[in-house]
């Protein structure tokens, strides 16, 4: 044979190619508008389930959301409630019996209708497949149907805050006798699931019986873009029309870009630096104080993190129920004087005889992390004080914290729901999760004051006390509140972005 | 003869099972000692001790480890990988879904770099000693130590921003692409729609390239090393002396011989890149094994770990045979 095969073979090959590309530049037009209306949505996150009895992760929260209805819901772009599937709810004096009152006519997916008795199912199934978030039902002792449309929770003890827990997915009906809602997800809401290739795309289509009238748009595409970079690029090709996950610095860069809208509100989650105060020398408030003083936070705001955070003054943050603007006068601000004073009345002048402290943080949870650690690292230093900064990945991290191996860390929480008592309780008392192992029997006795009592007035008073004691104590360095953000083509129109992470397509509409 | 070959078949079976159940043990072992679990990892700081405690409970982790093995391996016997704890649904299921989408993907780069190693490693040989060869040469020392990230990302904004093509994914999400064959090249033309074939070829060029850039400048760098070795034995002097055609002596002689360790490298490199890239999936966003694996890790969870990596231990002993088999088909001396 003259000719050898391998020339043919790679003949073959640049005739495919030279075909293949060719037919790229004359053939391939613009994707045609078609008569669909089709939203697509970038992620960074892959959901793992949609089971409202098993999600416990902000991306499989996001689908979730569209697809069930929540029992009680939010005023747009406010963390204030609104009537959803429930169209009003009361309590009993002490808020120890709710009633909810259910919309009527509600139909599921399948057909079948929204009823007090299947409140009373979703309450009690979710409660029997005990799924990571169903701790938020441990206050309910148990549901009555009180007629066809009315449901009763009996909570184990008061708890004012009820009808902001009731907005979580967990509380979202699932119609009777249920299977496999994991993957094939049956609500009463504006879409239904068409299609998921995990780790690739979910594909959501309108539910046209829709009982507040069908979505503007037809189908919403879900896909997942592990890289922000590669996000970023997909947005402002127009391949995708909102993007969420995006990074901070991201928001200056594309500010600029004409085609892109960004839209922002405070958020809900809270950063801050905590210390073991079981240990020496954290089980001194003057140290604790010395750190508080000695953390430039302007510098953090606004060099690190670039206006995307705003500053965290006390236990609350700022767009929560209670919060006490007077925070922000009697709280730490940057004064490295004061703080090497305190340092040394607290037995450590210049930092002599401290050891070298262990800050442990996990910045693959959240990239700027590592950044504002190394500021506070520097800031610690001018005063005398030594850190070895730690970065884990997310479970080790998290081992570390709750078998209390730590000096410091960095982390960030979203509350379960809006109200100060899930902030207060769960991270500053003794029935808590006791991270710090902060104790201060006060602050017990008003947290548990400020869950049983139903006067708006009372309540807030309560709160405005116990954010001057937690201050005052001093048992974290309170650093910032991330902004958050999403952003969309500029054709994007109706999207509205709430305090809270409850991502809505049912208002959106392409123009 | 046969008897041997017999013999060495049923060895070789022999040692693949042992090699596969010990990966089974040492990644049990191993998922289990990284700190934190499964229950940690999904509840975040809201792992309070008694949150953890329920989910483990209700997940069976709180049983003890030789317990939980013996669950796994008589699950596995009847062919069962598990389920994910993260997720619900079963770990072989979930594995299914990856592997088309990291096949399509290797196959890809294993053809480009194949061609383009081989080919220009031949002519690198041919032209040994001249300026053309130390350019080669140069060429492929910097492609295969490029690190991977930078490549990646380079690639990704040359082709998606200064030539403003598609990237990212596997295809454009506004296709509504039925799958059939889970390989989305061939899925786009049995749905008949040659745009999206289109848009998901290009697509898979900037991926495929990151992986076979590297590959393509070692086979380079090996197979003009090898060439030029099999060029200075004594069977090519002759076959030159005979006066044979200058093709038929590098392609028949020259070139067979020299493909024997091309291919021992190459295999490793495909079953490696089978299981997947993390960083180039995660860059483009394709969802194949490496991915999952990464996942998995990152929120402990065992079954998926597990499984996964058993399914990866397969597919790696798998082409080590193949391989054999094509030792045997391209040097006589092995066939024997």
């Amino acid at each position: 044979m003259a000719f050898p095969r391998i020339y043919l073979v790679v003949a073959a090959v640049i005739v495919v190619v030279a075909v293949v590309v060719a037919t790229i530049f004359f053939t391939t037009k613009p994707i045609t508008q078609q008569v669909e209306k089709i939203l697509v949505v970038g992620i960074t996150n892959d959901p793992h389930t949609l089971d409202p009895a098993l999600l416990a992760d902000i991306a499989s929260a996001m689908v979730a959301q569209n697809i069930y209805d929540s029992l009680v819901g939010y005023k747009p772009g406010t963390a204030e409630l609104a009537p959803k599937l429930a169209e009003k709810w009361e309590s009993n004096e002490n808020a120890t019996i709710w009633t909810f009152y259910l919309k009527k006519n509600v139909k599921f997916h399948d057909g079948s209708e929204l009823t007090a008795e299947v409140v009373k199912y979703t309450i009690e199934r979710a409660k029997q497949l005990n799924g990571p978030p169903s701790y938020l039902l441990d206050v309910i002792e148990k549901v009555e149907v009180v007629d066809k449309y009315t449901v009763r929770f009996i909570l184990k003890y008061p708890f004012a805050p009820f009808p902001y827990l009731a907005t979580s997915t967990i509380f979202s009906p699932v119609p009777l006798n249920a299977t496999n809602l994991e993957e094939k997800p049956i609500g009463t809401g504006p879409f239904k699931l068409e299609s998921w290739k995990k780790g690739e795309q979910l594909v959501l289509v309108a539910n046209k019986d829709y009982w507040r009238g069908p979505p503007k748009i037809d189908k919403v595409i879900i896909k997942i873009y592990p890289d922000p970079t590669t996000l970023r690029v997909a947005l402002e090709k127009g391949e995708v029309d909102i993007a969420f996950g995006l990074p901070p610095q991201d928001v200056e860069v594309l500010s600029k870009n004409p085609d892109i809208k960004i839209a922002s509100v405070e958020g809900l989650v809270i950063e801050w630096l905590g210390m073991n105060l079981r240990r020496e020398p954290f089980n001194n408030t003057l140290f604790r104080k010395a750190i508080n003083y000695a953390i430039n936070y302007d510098y953090i705001l606004n060099v690190v993190l670039r206006g995307t955070a705003t500053r965290l003054y006390g236990p609350l943050p700022p767009a929560v129920f209670g919060y006490d603007p007077e925070v922000e006068k009697y709280s730490y601000t940057y004064n490295p004087e004061l703080a090497k004073k305190l340092l040394a009345e607290a037995g450590y002048p210049e930092g002599k005889g401290l050891r070298e402290l262990e800050l442990i943080i996990s910045s693959a949870e959240r990239a700027e992390r590592k950044d504002v650690a190394a500021v506070i690292q520097r800031n610690l230093k001018e005063i005398g004080i030594n850190v070895k900064i730690i970065d884990l990945d997310w479970p080790s991290f998290l081992d570390r914290l709750f078998s209390h191996d730590f000096d410091m860390y960095m982390v960030d929480v979203y509350p379960d729901y809006i109200d100060p008592d899930t902030y207060i309780v769960s991270l500053f008392t003794s029935f808590g999760y006791k991270i710090d192992g902060y104790n201060n029997t006060l602050v017990d006795e008003l947290a548990l004051k400020g869950r049983q009592t139903i006067d708006i007035q009372e309540r807030a008073s309560i709160y405005k006390q116990l954010q001057k004691i937690i201050v005052d104590d001093a048992p974290w360095a309170f650093l910032y509140v991330p902004k958050m953000y999403a952003f969309m083509r500029k054709n994007v129109e109706g999207f509205v972005l709430y305090p809270v992470y409850y991502i809505d397509f049912y208002p959106v509409n392409k123009v | 003869m046969a008897k041997s070959i017999i013999q060495y078949v049923f060895y070789r079976i022999l040692r693949s099972i042992l090699s596969i159940l010990g990966a089974v043990v040492i990644v049990f072992i191993l998922s289990r000692i990284l700190p934190g679990n499964p229950a940690v990892a999904i509840l975040g700081p809201k792992a309070t001790p008694e949150n953890i405690e329920r989910v483990i409970r209700e997940w069976g982790l709180d049983k003890s480890y030789l317990e939980q093995f013996g669950v796994y391996i008589s699950r596995l016997l009847r062919g069962d990988l598990g389920d994910s704890y993260i997720m619900g649904y079963s770990v072989s299921k979930l594995i299914a879904e990856r592997i088309p989408a990291s096949l399509e993907l290797v196959v890809f780069a294993f053809i480009i770099s194949l061609i383009l190693g081989i080919s220009l490693g031949a002519l690198a040989a041919k032209k040994h000693d001249t300026k053309l060869d130390l350019t080669l040469t140069s060429l492929s020392v910097l492609s295969f130590s490029s690190p991977i990230l930078l490549l990646g990302v380079l690639l990704l904004i040359f082709f998606g921003v200064n030539l403003g093509l598609p990237v990212g994914g596997r295809v454009d999400p506004r296709y509504s692409i039925k799958t059939y064959t889970g390989f989305m090249l061939i899925d786009t033309l049995l749905s008949g729609n040659f745009n999206a074939f289109i848009d998901a070829f290009i697509r898979i060029i900037p991926p495929a390239l990151t992986l076979a850039i590297p590959l393509g400048g070692l086979l380079l760098k090996l197979s003009r090393n090898s060439i030029l070795e099999v060029m200075m034995q004594d069977f090519v002097k002759t076959a030159k002396m005979k006066k044979l055609p200058e093709r038929v002596v590098m392609y028949k002689h020259i070139i067979r011989n020299a493909l024997i360790p091309i291919v021992t490298i190459a295999g490793i490199y495909f079953a490696a890149l089978l299981t997947g890239d993390v960083i180039v999936e995660t860059i483009f966003a394709w969802p194949g094994l490496g991915r999952l694996v990464w996942e998995a890790v990152t929120l402990r969870d065992y079954m998926v770990i597990q499984g996964t990596v058993l399914v990866v231990s397969i597919i790696y002993i798998t082409v080590n045979a193949i391989v054999d088999i094509l030792y045997m088909y391209i040097d006589p001396r092995i066939r024997g």
